[in-house]
Order: C-alpha cells, then sequence, then structure tokens
C-alpha cells in the first residue's frame, strides 16, 4: 500500500485525472473532495457489498415475475392476514 | 399537467406513469450509480410489495417491502451525509411513515433463499421524492424468510 501524509487543501492526484483533495479533518474523521472524470464510479467501500446484493436483487425479480417464490407468497399472505385481523382486535377492546 | 412516460419492462410488461410520481436517487444506488430515476409501482395483488423499476432502463427492477412490515419499530439511524442526499434538514428528526418511508431490498441468496439486508433499506424523503440507499458503516443485517413466510434474522 501506498501511504502519503496530507493537510488540509492539499491534493493527491490519481492516474493524472482523479484528484482527491482533504477538505476537512476533524477528531475521528476526515472530509474528501473527489474529482473523477464521469466514466470513474466512485463509492464507499462499504457500499460494495451493498452493489453486489443490489445487482443480485436485479437480475433476481427479472427471473422470479412468473412464478412468484412460494417464500414470498406466504409472506404476503401473513401481511394480508395481519392487516384483516388488526381491525377486529381493536373492536374486541 | 403532469409528464407521461411509459416504457416496456422486461419484467412488468407495459408501464405507463406520471413524471411527477418518480422518485430521484441523486447518487443513484450501489452497484447502479447512474441510476436516478425510479418509478414506484404496486401490484395490487401483491401489496405491501413494491417494484422499484428504473425510469430509463426496461430491464432493471428491485422488489422491496416497508421496513416497517419486516421489523417492526426498527429505526432507521440517518447520518449527515444521508440527510443531505434526502434533503432533509438534519435539526429535525424526520418521522418514518410520515417525512420518510423506508424499503427494505429483497434479493436471493446464494442458496436461493429470499433475503433482505436491513442495515441498507431505500430511504425516501416523502416530501420531495428524493431517495437514497443507506451503506452503513456498522456492515449487514440480513434476514431471510423461511418456508412459512416469516423473516428470520441471519446470526453472523
Amino acid at each position: 500500500m501506498f501511504v502519503i501524509r496530507r493537510r488540509v487543501g492539499e491534493r493527491i492526484v490519481i492516474a493524472g485525472n482523479i484528484e482527491l483533495e482533504v477538505l476537512e479533518i476533524s477528531k475521528t474523521r476526515i472530509k474528501l473532495g473527489i474529482c473523477a472524470p464521469a466514466a470513474v464510479t466512485v463509492t464507499r467501500g462499504e457500499a460494495l457489498p451493498v452493489a453486489a446484493e443490489n445487482r443480485a436483487a436485479s437480475a433476481w425479480v427479472s427471473t422470479h415475475m412468473d412464478h412468484q417464490p412460494a417464500q414470498l407468497a406466504a409472506l404476503l399472505e401473513n401481511l394480508r392476514r395481519e392487516s384483516v385481523q388488526a381491525p377486529v382486535c381493536e373492536a374486541d377492546q | 399537467m403532469p409528464q407521461s412516460c411509459v416504457l416496456r419492462s422486461t419484467s412488468l410488461g407495459e408501464l405507463e406513469w406520471d413524471a411527477e410520481s418518480e422518485l430521484w436517487f441523486p447518487q443513484g444506488l450501489p452497484g447502479f450509480e447512474r441510476l436516478s430515476r425510479i418509478v414506484p409501482i404496486e401490484i395490487p395483488a401483491r401489496r405491501p410489495l413494491v417494484y422499484l423499476h428504473s425510469a430509463t432502463d426496461a430491464s432493471i427492477c428491485f422488489m422491496a417491502l416497508p421496513l416497517h412490515s419486516i421489523a417492526p419499530g426498527l429505526q432507521v439511524e440517518l447520518l449527515p451525509d444521508d440527510y443531505r442526499a434526502l434533503d432533509l434538514d438534519p435539526a429535525i428528526e424526520p418521522v418514518a411513515g410520515e417525512d420518510i418511508l423506508c424499503l427494505a431490498l429483497l434479493g436471493p441468496t446464494e442458496c436461493g433463499v429470499i433475503q433482505t439486508n436491513l442495515s441498507s433499506p431505500v430511504v425516501i424523503n416523502l416530501h420531495n421524492h428524493r431517495a437514497h440507499q443507506l451503506t452503513p458503516e456498522t456492515g449487514p443485517d440480513y434476514w431471510r424468510l423461511d418456508d412459512s413466510g416469516t423473516w428470520e434474522a441471519v446470526c453472523s
């Protein structure tokens, strides 16, 4: 890993066209400004697993529109039953 | 007069909606960073499922459920960046159902079980239709759907 020390206002340039600037440093966080070409995707590290989940979720929807998974059908039935039962419970009180 | 939009979806067929009903994701979604316009769609027979369909790409669609239908009482914690993305006033805590709506995206596990990550819901500002998916540093909170249609937390 390439390690470099920077102060507020100082920049790092990657591949000649991606610039990172240290905007602010607090006790526990630093604020970075990033300038990159539109084709370069910039994401937080913690968003990477969510990105993989989202891609899988979108692909999964298109393959499950015709036949709804049994667990999902059971869930919707449970939710429907709960929403029907709720007013009955209120009336009993 | 609201602008009417039409798209032939690969998963939902012919879609027609008013542009005003679209959700605006200023940062896109993780994995779909250029996806900024999304149409929320409900199919009456499948309520409370919500389909979040791209307004521009016929093949991109997500399935979601209101967070409270999976984990009633669960509070989402919004960070300053989330307030900014949603254009919410950081001085006022938004009320779920009045100011914001939280939707959990549904997806598959490797073995085909339906799963959701409750720590990364899509949050919608109900006042301006801006939306944003949370990606907290605390990591995922996976819940899986069993055969009886009941959610179970996945122990890590």
